[in-house]
């Protein structure tokens, strides 16, 4: 299935209606979409908030499907380049609570979450591509 | 997302959280929620029974209050955490930040404990 979101906050329930929809017709385990949805969610927050020096209308694409027993999402921007799998330090997360940060949380659920990602910058666009199998429900 | 305050007494600060943490939610409670927990200087009891998502802003929010209760020696509980929104929370760490409780006498318990 493919989406598009306009580089506006509002467009994250969107992308958890869109998500709920795919993870319907899919047949996808609700703790998938869950993860997809947290994942895509701080994606799209970060490039809505960071990814575009204007002020003009942009738009993000979305291409998400089941691949056998993986689900494969790609999300694709034209904003500056930002790779999350090296531009991101990991937050600390052993320090006390006085020192604790938030910055690049939501990075790190990404390769926490996900099983696979890949990141490429090709011709003025960013592509990056998470992958998670499936956990087929009980019947 | 929705707020509720339960009890705001002199002796706890509890609350309800209702919805979705993500960016929308956690614009429209934040400042009710560092209202009725941060600013309100007791020892803290947030139902998260009916939370069904949380992102970093969301975390963010907590570990707010979370902070400015701990530097005046009040503790902080998160109760009934919904399984997938709990699972992102420990990813983060808050379990070794927030008082976790099945109960809501648990969470009491706890939090009151010297």
């Amino acid at each position: 299935m493919r989406f598009s979101y306009r580089n506006e906050l509002s467009e994250l329930e969107t992308l958890a209606q869109n998500l709920e929809t795919f993870g319907d017709e899919n047949d996808v385990n609700p703790a998938i979409i869950h993860a997809f949805n947290l994942c895509l969610d701080e994606i799209l927050t970060n490039i809505i908030s960071y990814g575009f020096e204007d002020v003009t209308e942009h738009d993000i694409y979305l291409e998400i499907h089941r691949d056998g027993e993986m689900i494969v999402a790609t999300m694709v921007d034209n904003g500056k380049a930002f790779n999350p799998l090296t531009d991101s330090k990991d937050p600390d997360l052993e320090t006390s609570i006085e020192d604790r940060e938030i910055g690049g949380l939501g990075i790190f659920f990404l390769k926490q979450m996900m099983d696979e990602l890949d990141y490429q910058r090709m011709e003025g666009y960013n592509r990056l591509t998470m992958r998670k199998k499936n956990v087929e429900l009980p019947d | 997302m929705e707020l509720k305050v339960i009890r705001a007494d002199d002796e706890v600060s509890h609350i309800a959280l209702i919805g979705r943490m993500d960016h929308n939610g956690v614009s429209v409670v934040e400042l009710k929620f560092l209202a009725s927990t941060a600013s309100r200087h007791k020892p803290t009891i947030v139902d998260m029974s009916e939370v069904t998502f949380v992102v970093s802003l969301g975390i963010r929010m907590l570990l707010g209050a979370a902070k400015s209760l701990q530097a005046q020696g009040c503790k902080i509980a998160l109760v009934k955490t919904q399984p997938l929104v709990a699972e992102t929370l420990r990813l983060a760490k808050l379990d070794q930040i927030f008082v976790l409780a099945d109960t809501e006498e648990e969470a009491l318990e706890k939090i009151l404990a010297k």
